[in-house]
Formats: C-alpha cells, sequence, structure tokens
C-alpha cells in the first residue's frame, strides 16, 4: 500500500484536480445550466495562483485569489448571459473558453505568451489535493440534499416550474455559476503548483471534452458523478498504453454510449440496480407486491 | 487593396462551404453538430491517405474528400443522432445529448486523425495537383483558390435552386418549419434530416481537402478555428437559412482581413468572430431565429 502510493502520487493528485474540476462542470449541468465555461475560469485560477506567487504572493493568498477570481468572473459571464439557455448557452461559454486561450497567448510577457508559465514552485503535496477533494466533497453533498438539492432538482427538470413554486431562476442560476467558477479556480490552482508548468490552450477543447466524458460517463446527477469519471478517465490511459494511445476514440465511444443508451451514467446505472435489488428484496421479505419506486436519475 | 479583397473572397468561400453543412443541419434537423470540424478534417485525412498511394487529379481527389465527410455524417446520424431522437423527447435534453454525442464523434475522429499523421502537420501529396499561381492585372491567385471559389458558388446556388424548387426541397423547408407536421404530409423527416447531414458533411470534407492543399498542411486541430467562425456566420446568417449563411460567410471574411490593421497588436482578428457571437447572442437572443430560445423567467 505505501509503495503503491509512493509510485502514484502523481496519479493521485491528477485524479483530485480532475475530480474537483469535473465536480465544477456537474454542479451547472446538474441545475440545468448548460455552461463549458469551466475551461475558461479553470486555466485562468491557474494562471492567477502561478502569478501571483511569481509576484511574491504567499501559497494562501495564491489560492484564495484563483478561487476568488474563478467565482466571481463566472457570476459575472452568468449575469451577461442570463438570456441564454441550452445550445446557445453552450455556445457562448465554448467561445469564451476558446478566446480566453487566444487571450492569455497574446497578452504577453505578464502571462508567458504562447510559451506560458514554467518554473512554477511546488507548494503543496497529495495530501491538500485529497483535503481539497474531501471539502468539496462534503459542500457538494450538503448542497444536493434537503431544500437546496430540491429546488436544484426542479430548476434542472423546468425553470417555469421553479420560478412558478417561489425560486429566484436567475439568482439561483447565478449562484451556481459562481460556485462553479470558486471550484474551477480551486483545482486550476491545484494544478498549477503541483505540474509546475502553464500552456494558454490547456483550458480548451480537449479539457472541456475530457470534463464533459467524466461528468457524463461518471452520471450528472450528483458530484459522485463526477468524482467517479474522474478517477476513471485518468487511471485508465494511465495503466493501459493502448487506452492512452486512443483515449479520443475510448472517450467518444463511451460518451456516445452512454448518451444513447444510459442517460445516468455510471453512477445511474449501480443506482438503479441497487433499487431494483433493495424492491425484490423488500418483496421478498413481505407479503406485499412490489412496487418499483420513481427513478431519481432521470437526467438525460 | 484589392489583393486583400480578393483573399477575402477566398476565405469566406471557405467559410461559406464550411458553415453551410452546420446551418442546414441546425435548421432542418434541430442538431447541432460538434463534429462539423471533425468531418473537415476527415476530409483531408482521407485525402492524405488516399494520394500518398495513388496520384489522382483533383477532380477525382474532390468526390473521394466530399465522401470521407458525407459518409462520416451519416454514421454518425446513424449510430448516435437518430437514436437520441428517438428515445428523448425532452426538447433541451435531446439537444444536450445530441451535442454531448457529437462531441464525443469530434474525439474519435481527431484521435484517429492524431494517429496517422504521428502528432505532427502532414501535407496531401504534391503528385495529386501542384499549387500554381497565376497572376492578372497585378494580382495573383493559386489554382486551389479558383476551384474553391468555383465550387462554392456552384454548391451554395444549386443549394438555394434545389431547396426553392425541387420537391426534395420544399420537404426540407416543411421540416424545417414543423418537424411535427412535416410526417402528416408524408414526409420522412428522419431520412430529410439524414440527407442534409450528408449534403453538409460533404461540404465540410470537400472544404477540408481544399484548405489543406491551399495552406500545404493540415493537422487534426485545424477544424477547431473554422468551428468558431462557423458559429458566427450561422448566428448571424440565421440558422438554416442559405442566402444568410453565404452574406454573412463573405462579410465576417471581410470584416477579419480589413480589420487586422486596425486591432491593437496581440489581439487576434478571431476575437472578431468570438465578439460577433457574443454580441449577437447576448444582446438580441430573440432574434436567431427561434432555435436558439431566450429564457424570460
Amino acid at each position: 500500500m505505501i509503495g503503491w502510493w509512493n509510485g502514484n502520487q502523481t496519479l493521485v493528485h491528477q485524479i483530485g484536480v480532475y475530480a474537483i474540476a469535473a465536480a465544477s462542470m456537474q454542479i451547472a449541468m446538474n441545475a440545468g445550466v448548460f455552461s463549458l465555461l469551466t475551461g475558461a475560469t479553470w486555466i485562468v485560477g491557474a494562471y492567477t495562483a502561478a502569478i501571483t506567487v511569481r509576484e511574491g504572493g504567499n501559497e494562501l493568498l495564491a489560492f484564495v485569489l484563483a478561487i476568488v477570481i474563478g467565482a466571481v468572473s463566472s457570476a459575472a459571464i452568468s449575469v451577461l448571459t442570463r438570456r441564454l439557455v441550452g445550445i446557445g448557452l453552450a455556445m457562448v461559454t465554448m467561445s469564451l473558453v476558446l478566446i480566453t486561450g487566444v487571450i492569455l497567448e497574446s497578452v504577453g510577457s505578464f502571462t508567458g505568451g504562447p510559451l506560458g508559465l514554467y518554473g512554477i514552485p511546488v507548494l503543496i503535496t497529495t495530501r491538500d489535493v485529497l483535503i481539497a477533494a474531501g471539502i468539496v466533497a462534503v459542500i457538494m453533498t450538503v448542497l444536493e440534499r434537503g431544500r437546496i438539492g430540491r429546488a436544484v432538482a426542479t430548476l434542472r427538470e423546468d425553470p417555469h416550474i421553479a420560478a412558478s413554486v417561489g425560486i429566484p431562476v436567475p439568482l439561483a442560476r447565478h449562484i451556481v455559476m459562481f460556485l462553479s467558477g470558486a471550484l474551477a479556480g480551486l483545482s486550476g490552482a491545484l494544478y498549477a503548483f503541483m505540474f509546475l508548468t502553464l500552456t494558454p490552450m490547456q483550458g480548451g477543447f480537449d479539457f472541456v471534452l475530457l470534463l464533459l466524458s467524466m461528468v457524463i460517463i461518471g452520471g450528472a446527477g450528483s458530484w459522485i458523478g463526477a468524482y467517479v469519471g474522474a478517477a476513471l478517465l485518468i487511471w485508465l490511459p494511465d495503466v493501459s498504453t493502448v487506452a492512452h494511445r486512443w483515449d479520443g476514440v475510448m472517450y467518444g465511444v463511451i460518451l456516445i454510449a452512454i448518451v444513447v443508451y444510459a442517460p445516468g451514467g455510471l453512477t445511474g446505472i449501480v443506482g438503479s440496480a441497487v433499487r431494483k435489488a433493495v424492491t425484490q428484496a423488500r418483496s421478498i421479505f413481505s407479503s406485499e407486491p412490489a412496487t418499483t419506486p420513481m427513478s431519481a436519475d432521470s437526467e438525460a | 487593396m484589392i489583393q486583400q479583397f480578393l483573399n477575402a473572397i477566398v476565405l469566406g468561400s471557405v467559410y461559406t462551404l464550411f458553415s453551410l453543412g452546420l446551418s442546414l443541419a441546425w435548421g432542418v434537423a434541430n442538431i447541432l453538430n460538434l463534429a462539423h470540424g471533425a468531418l473537415f478534417v476527415a476530409g483531408a485525412l482521407v485525402s492524405y491517405e488516399v494520394a500518398r498511394d495513388a496520384a489522382l487529379p483533383l477532380a477525382v481527389m474532390l468526390p473521394i474528400a466530399a465522401l470521407a465527410g458525407g459518409l462520416g455524417a451519416v454514421v454518425l446520424d446513424v449510430l448516435a443522432f437518430t437514436p437520441i431522437t428517438k428515445r428523448i423527447k425532452n426538447e433541451a435534453k435531446r439537444e444536450r445529448a445530441i451535442m454531448l454525442a457529437s462531441l464525443g464523434a469530434a474525439a474519435i475522429i481527431v484521435n484517429i486523425a492524431n494517429v496517422r499523421t504521428h502528432y505532427t502537420v502532414q501535407r496531401i501529396s504534391e503528385k495529386v495537383y501542384g499549387i500554381k499561381t497565376y497572376f492578372f492585372w497585378g494580382l495573383h491567385i493559386t489554382n486551389i483558390a479558383i476551384v474553391i471559389l468555383v465550387l462554392t458558388l456552384v454548391v451554395a446556388a444549386g443549394l438555394v435552386g434545389w431547396l426553392r424548387r425541387s420537391t426534395h426541397g420544399r420537404a426540407v423547408r416543411a421540416v424545417a418549419f414543423n418537424r411535427e407536421l412535416a410526417p402528416l404530409f408524408g414526409i420522412n423527416a428522419t431520412r430529410l434530416s439524414r440527407l442534409m447531414l450528408f449534403v453538409g458533411g460533404c461540404m465540410a470534407g470537400a472544404a477540408g481537402l481544399l484548405l489543406a492543399t491551399e495552406l500545404s498542411g493540415f493537422d487534426p486541430y485545424f477544424g477547431n478555428p473554422f468551428m468558431l467562425k462557423a458559429f458566427a456566420v450561422v448566428i448571424i446568417g440565421g440558422i438554416g437559412s442559405v442566402g444568410g449563411t453565404v452574406i454573412a460567410a463573405y462579410a465576417l471574411a471581410l470584416v477579419e482581413t480589413y480589420i487586422v490593421g486596425y486591432l491593437p497588436s496581440g489581439i487576434p482578428f478571431d476575437a472578431v468572430a468570438f465578439a460577433l457571437i457574443i454580441l449577437v447572442l447576448v444582446i438580441r437572443p430573440q432574434g436567431i431565429a427561434g432555435v436558439v430560445q431566450a429564457e424570460r423567467a
């Protein structure tokens, strides 16, 4: 166990970083906001953290700035795009992701231009990443339960119904995007301090696709899906060179299969299997006929 | 100055060829095919593979590249878009599922292209057609650019005529107008969507070959910037409108060409397309033919 741990710290670190980034995307999608902005806020967070340290700030300030700038810029974009839904929102946020890379590339010496930033000091350990991922998991669990969780589910299923039962729809969307940006900033800063180099296009199309695959394959209905998807898609190319060479084909095929046949993702499949088993067990132990509970993972 | 104008017209033609397919699939089938840029790459990749073994003239290569794009789109429709449309009835969720599936398809094509091109920029064999440059009235234009101009004109005019006059074209417009109502008139919406995807894919594939030749090289990501441009073109020109798409494509190319001199240094002209998308979608989302819905809440 100790041996494995020492040999695979980078892998664990990477999974932690991507799990938080995937959670950033999942929290928006689960509220019915199809935003791909995480790619932009993530790279901005990473650059913010690296530049803060370069300019003499300590790592605490770097993290705070990365999270705050991620959250505030995400919320600001949310206000700006408040009238957009569905494809329109996805397109605008994707354009923002693409243009963020271009801007980082062309600003000049402040962001290091096309070469990006390198020589960022190592300021955190894998333990710190795990603690961060744990804290995020706790916060996400709280948000998914109770009043807030039900409000978010209503928002996802039908914004008009949500508005009619008194949920402040625009405000709720801004809050969700604020949280999403904060998580992206955190993940970006964690990435910067462990992998030590950043290039302008790192948060671009491929990154967004990877995060989307993680969320959809794991299951968009809960943060657990994002974490499971991140672990799977980071771990698979690491253990198999075939999977590494053909990673795009692998993500693509799994993504299409999940979208077409199992919209709930892996956690959805496991969840419905568990519910089915529980229902069957109940029907064995009680004389009443089994009733199938309504599926909760209607997320498609 | 006139040379710049000519360059802008060639660029606008490439935008037109590329954007028309995206616009038609979106307008007719309500499919936002994010793999459209990858079909562009597929056209270039298949040409590259074919041209390595056989020296064929452009007249033969162009249909091959077009078919590569078109068949790619049909496969995607059969394996993903049609099953999704059958299974998911909620329109917002269907849109999203289709976007995700097309993203997956893009990843597959780009990955294959990366492995086949060994992750570097490749040239399509020059045995096929050497680039010749013609000079007249002090202007210069390559033979490939002439092919691009002529092909775009023929395709755009052909599409407009076909949509206006033919029975199939009118059926396509009926589906675009109301997908639920069209079957009542004996129109097979699924087949027409597939046809439009095929036509769009063919245009993307042909554009891929032509641009890879004109730029004397391609890599698996060279479709990405065109996706951004195509978004802008489709949104400005009106989703599913052939005339609007053509005008918007040339307008964007002209604006991009002439604005470069006035932009502060460091800001790439890609930013123009981006700014247009933001302006139109954020300020006037209701102006977009009702396909991109604005939220009133």
